[in-house]
């Protein structure tokens, strides 16, 4: 007779885990920062690269030593130095143009945040891009795309729109903002690792995208409007990144379309109002209240089809509505 | 589905089938929960297929699966982890059948008041698994319109229904029309994998003769040998308990087989083949022994285990087996895989809320939810759960989800 350990367990597992899926996103933006430090060498100035390399250097110093400080009473010690590192990636990445204090200040409060409130990792940097976004609109004087779209009453020319700006391929790349095509390219990245909720990300660029498509047509700007609004304001960059944290977002399909949805029509409402910040507005809304209203009713999204068909049905609603005044007031 | 990686023996290997066991033992209790009062004392001499137990809440009875005597009793492990009493028999080799009618030329020559009444007193029950007595799904009066033979086994180690359906195409096949002929069964099904190639190479050569019997070709997927999948996938229809509501009725391939010698042979269930494998077997093959067989005794007759740190011994498969203290584990009906593994122990970290679980779900539940909400656990239908064990396969943080579900499915019944 052998004896046998009796672990009660399902003796097979995938290779998947969290620090592999944490990984990804940690190689996803380096190759990020690279594509940018490279970018940067061949088009822009050679100045911008030391401004990338330090304010990166700062502020995983400061990550570090924030974190450091914030678990002493605990007496915790800092494992996940990548996902420190991924935090200071994303904010290096939306300010890469900012002064250092700004990127400390932005570090700093991140964690602070994602100290109080427990259940968010990298997306915590959400937080501290809206300081670098709200410090760039008081002491920054630059008109950036998006500020000349609201400076045209949202209504503009092809030339006025993209040519004053750059051509198509600058956009592409990333002129003022993140590269669009970079952030799709990642997204593919994460959706092969099987690491990213691509859910949240179709239902919002989607929604995003249709609104902006009508509004466009039926203001005869055609299909360009909706390419200059996909190519600002990081949209692409922040829904890969900011949006789909997994701890901070709804757990199953449905809800995650739905919070898709909800996070889209609040970023075209808020790209009325508050253009540069609108995603981030956007995001910070759906982590604080948005995210736990919709996992209160997953129960029934998952289980009462009638429940999921009038939910559904509300949010068609609100967007056709939305996308009617929008025409209207525009 | 979940596509995973398999380590099957092939189908085309060889049967172990000689094995002279010495000592059987036949447990009082099913793995249902069926409890058997024994009706042979110490020093009886039994025959094949003599009722040495009988239960009061079933038709179906515990048969000897040897000549010998009784010489005690004795309690061993079965495969859902109790330990139960056995009866132990001591084979004589003599193989002296209780009924023994002789081979019948023409098998679909039987009645369906027969055919389920002999299902019942052969001990014919599900061998995939279930161990559900197989009588109970085709005596009711519902018309049945379909069979759905299940040869999928998408347990990752398991493979004895393959070598069964790899070496015995044509009793198979024969089996599955003379059920259909017999209950007035408008088709049949046999549902494979569709990488099982040289069992889907071996059957098509045979199935041609049977105009009424379609394979059907599963995704290598897990678990696309789950009833409710098969169903929806070949006829797709879903229903709420069992696939009869909807016309079906789904039998295993080892099932079917001990169908064919019953019919055949008026042959009782005394046997089946068994996959022993994993990396802590030296030589892993399919074994075709009597029930009642001591695990222990056929390690003994063949080779020992390989060294492993930390071995653990499943009964089942890797997904939904069972880990068992000793190898005193009896081949039981329901048995059709024995793994030795080595017990990897991993890191395990909150959970993060990615959703695979629920995404992977064959029955649709929640999880993480579930585990996160006990208190409504109801609501969010606990009682669905099969216990595939796909949620802990792809459980990034490694969490157990599917034992943790079963717990807190086991406080909520106490």
């Amino acid at each position: 007779m052998t004896n046998f350990s009796t672990p009660n367990k399902t003796y097979v597992k995938s290779n998947n885990s969290v620090s592999k899926m944490q990984n990804s996103y940690f190689y996803s933006l380096i190759a990020f920062i690279i594509f940018l430090v490279i970018y940067n060498l061949i088009i822009k100035e050679p100045v911008n690269v030391i401004h990338i390399v330090i304010s990166l250097i700062i502020s995983i110093m400061t990550a570090i030593i924030t974190t450091y400080i914030l678990n002493i009473k605990e007496k915790k010690k800092i494992k996940n130095i990548t996902s420190l590192i991924s935090i200071s990636t994303i904010i290096v990445l939306v300010g890469y143009n900012t002064n250092y204090l700004v990127i400390i200040l932005a570090t700093i409060f991140s964690l602070i945040v994602k100290k109080i409130i427990k259940n968010i990792n990298i997306s915590c940097s959400i937080y501290g891009i809206l300081l670098i976004i709200i410090y760039n609109y008081f002491f920054k004087d630059i008109d950036t795309p998006l500020q000349i779209l609201k400076n045209m009453g949202y209504i503009g020319s092809y030339e006025a729109l993209i040519k004053s700006n750059g051509t198509i391929t600058s956009y592409l790349f990333g002129s003022y903002y993140l590269s669009p095509i970079v952030s799709m390219i990642m997204f593919f990245y994460l959706f092969h690792k099987k690491a990213i909720k691509y859910n949240l990300v179709f239902s919002y660029v989607l929604t995003f995208s249709t609104i902006m498509l009508i509004i466009g047509l039926v203001k005869g700007m055609n299909i360009y409007y909706l390419f200059f609004q996909l190519t600002t304001g990081n949209i692409l960059f922040l829904s890969v990144y900011g949006l789909t944290d997994s701890t901070s977002t709804p757990t199953i399909n449905i809800s995650q379309n739905i919070y898709g949805v909800i996070l889209a029509l609040i970023s075209i409402a808020m790209r009325f109002v508050f253009p540069e910040a609108s995603v981030i507005i956007s995001l910070i809304i759906g982590q604080l209240f948005i995210n736990k209203l919709i996992e209160k009713i997953t129960i029934k999204l998952k289980y009462n089809r009638k429940y999921a068909a009038k939910v559904k049905l509300i949010l068609l609603g609100i967007a056709l509505v939305m996308t009617i005044i929008l025409c209207i007031v525009i | 589905m979940v596509s995973i990686e398999d380590y099957k023996i092939s189908p085309a290997k060889k049967v172990v089938d000689d094995l002279k066991i010495q000592v059987i033992y036949l447990p009082l209790e099913s793995k249902l929960g069926y409890q058997y009062e024994p009706t042979v004392s110490v020093g009886d001499y039994v025959c094949i297929g003599q009722v040495i137990g009988k239960n009061i809440t079933s038709d179906i009875p515990l048969l000897s699966t040897v000549s010998g005597t009784v010489v005690g009793f004795s309690e061993k492990y079965i495969s859902n982890g109790n330990l139960v009493d056995c009866i132990v028999i001591e084979n004589d080799f003599k193989e002296k059948f209780l009924n023994k009618v002789g081979k019948k030329k023409d098998i679909t020559k039987y009645n369906k008041k027969e055919f389920i009444y002999m299902l019942a007193h052969n001990g014919i029950t599900g061998m995939g698994g279930s161990d559900f007595p197989t009588y109970i799904k085709y005596n009711n009066d519902k018309k049945i319109n379909c069979l759905i033979v299940n040869g999928t086994e998408c347990e990752i180690y398991a493979s004895a229904d393959s070598s069964i359906m790899y070496n015995k195409p044509q009793e198979i096949l024969e089996a599955i029309d003379a059920i259909l002929e017999i209950m007035d069964i408008d088709c049949a099904y046999i549902a494979i994998k569709e990488t099982n190639v040289k069992v889907i190479n071996k059957i098509s050569k045979y199935i041609n003769s049977y105009p009424n019997i379609k394979l059907y070709f599963m995704l290598d997927a897990y678990p696309c040998g789950y009833e409710r999948i098969l169903v929806s996938s070949i006829l797709g229809l879903s229903y709420d308990k069992i696939p009869i509501e909807v016309g079906a009725i789904v039998n295993n391939v080892s099932t079917i087989y001990a169908i064919y010698e019953m019919l055949k042979y008026q042959k009782p269930l005394i046997e089946r083949t068994v996959t022993i494998s994993g990396e802590g077997i030296k030589h892993p093959a399919n074994y075709r022994v009597k029930i009642g067989t001591n695990l222990s005794e056929i390690i003994l007759k063949t080779e020992k285990y390989n060294k492993l740190k930390n071995p653990v011994l499943i009964a089942g498969g890797a997904m939904m087996g069972k880990s068992i203290p000793s190898d005193e584990l009896i081949v039981t009906k329901d048995l059709n895989c024995i793994l030795v593994l080595e017990n990897k122990e991993e890191k395990i970290n909150p959970c993060i809320k990615c959703g695979k679980c629920s995404e992977v779900c064959p029955r649709g539940l929640i999880p993480s939810m579930i585990i996160s909400n006990r208190n409504i656990s109801k609501d969010l239908h606990i009682d669905k759960c099969v216990g595939c064990g796909l949620c802990s396969y792809v459980c990034p943080a490694k969490i157990e989800i599917r034992d943790i579900i079963k717990k807190i499915k086991e406080e909520e019944h106490d």
